[in-house]
């Protein structure tokens, strides 16, 4: 009835959720228990950059086959990543707040995250600010490349290059999350919830796709 | 109905807002200390630190002296790395704490952040069950969004077959 | 069908020079407008040698002027004249042209900056080659970014407005290197911060080659 990959989502989150609370984690100095937070904040940027990913593959085929439908794709995986970003910014705060005892703190990833919403709130002031949908079309996808291909080097690249004080695994003098971040057991869950939100954001995405198509045909 | 989705997935997320609720006693200094300094205050901040163990590839138990204890800037200072060190310390009351002392290098000066948390696993709610509680409701948050999106694919269904008849 | 050539590239960077001398204002405005910022914060600073505040303070008044410097390099562009532009060059060569052109330009408009903030609030101490280094970098940077972004709200039909929205965002990475690496460079790592300069100019070629591959799908009308 329903394709496997939605049940396989759903799945993986069943057996993700009791796991997350249950399962053994790492003990680790300041994060103690709230190192389970991983499984929930760091898989909403996981697969609020996969989400992106599709959604600037979507720009590059609608600017080559300049097919409408593209570019409601476009646009509909951007707003879909953009909600999971900020759900994964108010997780981090909530994170931060019962570890570094403040909500926000000056941290290269921290601003990164903030510019990434910022970029991708102003592409929705780009979409609406244009009537003609073939140049709203043009020029957004344009600039979700240009903004997408940025905004790696502003979160994955800089911080790693600056030896910073920045309280994120990877980066100024902490460990990484290969050293001893995650044990196995961590991965065990980690990886398949990254997973299985990913699937969660592209069926939200699928319906939004047909919902949207469907006011399209009964416009037109 | 997009927007209560949304909504879903947020409540779905923030329900482990309980969890990470840690009852700590929490205290934090910034020392600016030269290489070679004691770090007295260490024990200002943690009243009653017996011994403690400090991440320098070894692990003994250090005493503490009511001095503090020296860390020399070569001990700590790898190339120009930041380092990180982690110190347990165990006090009077038998409670473990642990502290973190982040030492940056800014031309010879160390820059001692001390923070120092008691810690409180969540052993307890795990131990008289109340955790289900927790699962159960993150649980109802999550099929509740399944069943939202079932609900929607079913509507659509609906919808998209009256719209190919016309 | 025209080849892109340096010297298509180098007469169209001429070109655009000539234009702007012959309608004066737009340049001597941006160097006015600069100056003025300049003033304005003086009065309000007055000298300052702290180098985090100074490189702080600088950048931001930077990033104000190669916005307003950039916006405008495809506003005054009716039908006719885009049609006529469309027959002389490729996209691709154009935007390169508009993009070195506003990179030059911008490396004169913070040089002269660095002229105005050493006669008002003075200069930090520290290593004033490497900082010159990420200056111009940063520079470089900033305006092929900007040149770029005002392509796109030109193209949009809203203008100056709609460039800064879309522009202060994506100039935050260069922003954040140049003043990082500014601080380096006050403080004395000269080699560390040269890196930083490296960065940007690592960023700088992005942005020529990603505008020379998105250009062309813009300017098709």
């Amino acid at each position: 009835m329903h394709p496997l990959w939605k049940w396989m989502a759903v799945l993986i989150m069943a057996g993700v959720i009791p796991l997350a609370f249950l399962g053994e984690v790492s003990v680790q100095v300041i994060l103690h228990e709230t190192i389970r937070n991983l499984y929930w904040h760091v898989t909403m940027w996981f697969s609020m950059f996969i989400l992106l990913g599709g959604a600037v593959f979507s720009g590059i085929t609608y600017l080559r086959k300049q097919d409408l439908d593209w570019d409601l794709k476009a646009a509909l995986l951007t707003q879909i990543a953009l909600v999971f970003g900020l759900i994964g910014i108010v997780t981090g705060m909530i994170w931060a707040q019962f570890t570094w005892g403040k909500l926000w703190i000056k941290d290269p990833q921290l601003n990164g995250a903030a510019v990434t919403i910022l970029a991708y709130l102003a592409y929705f002031v780009l979409r609406n600010s244009i009537n003609d949908p073939r140049k709203k079309a043009e020029i957004s996808a344009v600039y979700g490349i240009f903004a997408f291909v940025l905004m790696v080097v502003l979160v994955l690249v800089l911080p790693r290059l600056q030896p910073v004080d920045s309280l994120h695994p990877g980066k100024g003098g902490n460990p990484s999350f290969g050293k001893y971040d995650l044990s196995n057991d961590m991965r065990l869950v980690f990886y398949p919830a990254i997973l299985a939100w990913t699937l969660i954001g592209w069926w939200i995405f699928e319906l939004s796709l047909r919902i949207q198509r469907l006011k399209n045909t009964t416009k037109a | 109905m997009t927007y209560l989705r949304f909504f879903a997935l947020c409540c779905l997320i923030f329900s482990q807002a309980p969890l990470t609720a840690q009852d700590s006693t929490k205290a934090s200094a910034s020392v600016l200390a030269q290489a070679g300094d004691t770090l007295a205050d260490l024990n200002a901040l943690n009243r009653g630190i017996l011994e403690f163990q400090v991440d320098l590839g070894d692990s003994t138990w250090y005493q503490m002296s009511n001095q503090g204890h020296v860390i020399l800037a070569q001990d700590v200072v790898e190339g120009d790395r930041l380092p990180h060190l982690e110190i347990k310390t165990k006090t009077a009351d038998n409670e473990f704490y642990e502290n973190r002392i982040r030492v940056l290098t800014q031309q010879g000066t160390l820059t001692i952040h001390v923070s120092s948390d008691k810690i409180e696993m969540a052993t307890g709610l795990r131990a008289n069950g109340k955790i289900g509680v927790v699962i159960a409701v993150v649980f109802v948050l999550f099929l509740t969004l399944i069943g939202l999106l079932l609900y929607q694919q079913q509507s659509l269904r609906k919808w998209e077959k009256t719209q190919t008849k016309t | 069908m025209k080849q892109p050539s340096k010297n298509i590239l180098w007469e169209w960077m001429l070109l655009e020079w000539k234009l702007e001398r012959r309608n004066r204002t737009t340049f001597q405005g941006f160097l006015l407008y600069m100056f003025c910022i300049v003033l304005v914060a003086y009065q309000v600073f007055g000298s300052l040698s702290e180098p985090n505040t100074w490189t702080a303070l600088f950048w931001i008044i930077m990033l104000f002027s190669s916005i307003n410097a950039a916006s405008r390099s495809f506003t005054n562009e009716n039908q006719g004249k885009h049609l006529l532009i469309h027959q002389l060059i490729r996209p691709g060569t154009l935007i390169l042209a508009r993009m070195l052109y506003q990179m030059v330009l911008n490396m004169v408009l913070a040089l002269q900056g660095l002229l105005l903030f050493a006669v008002f609030m003075g200069l930090p101490e520290g290593h004033w080659p490497s900082f010159v280094a990420v200056l111009i970098a940063g520079a470089a940077a900033q305006a092929a970014l900007m040149t770029f972004i005002a392509a796109m709200a030109a193209k949009s039909g809203q203008g100056m407005g709609l460039s800064a929205i879309l522009g202060l965002p994506l100039l935050v990475p260069s922003l954040m290197a140049s003043a990082k690496g500014s601080v380096l460079a006050w403080d004395g790592h000269v080699w560390p911060a040269l890196g930083h300069a490296g960065l940007l100019v690592g960023l700088c070629s992005l942005s020529l080659a990603l505008g020379y591959v998105l250009f062309p799908y813009l300017w098709t009308d």
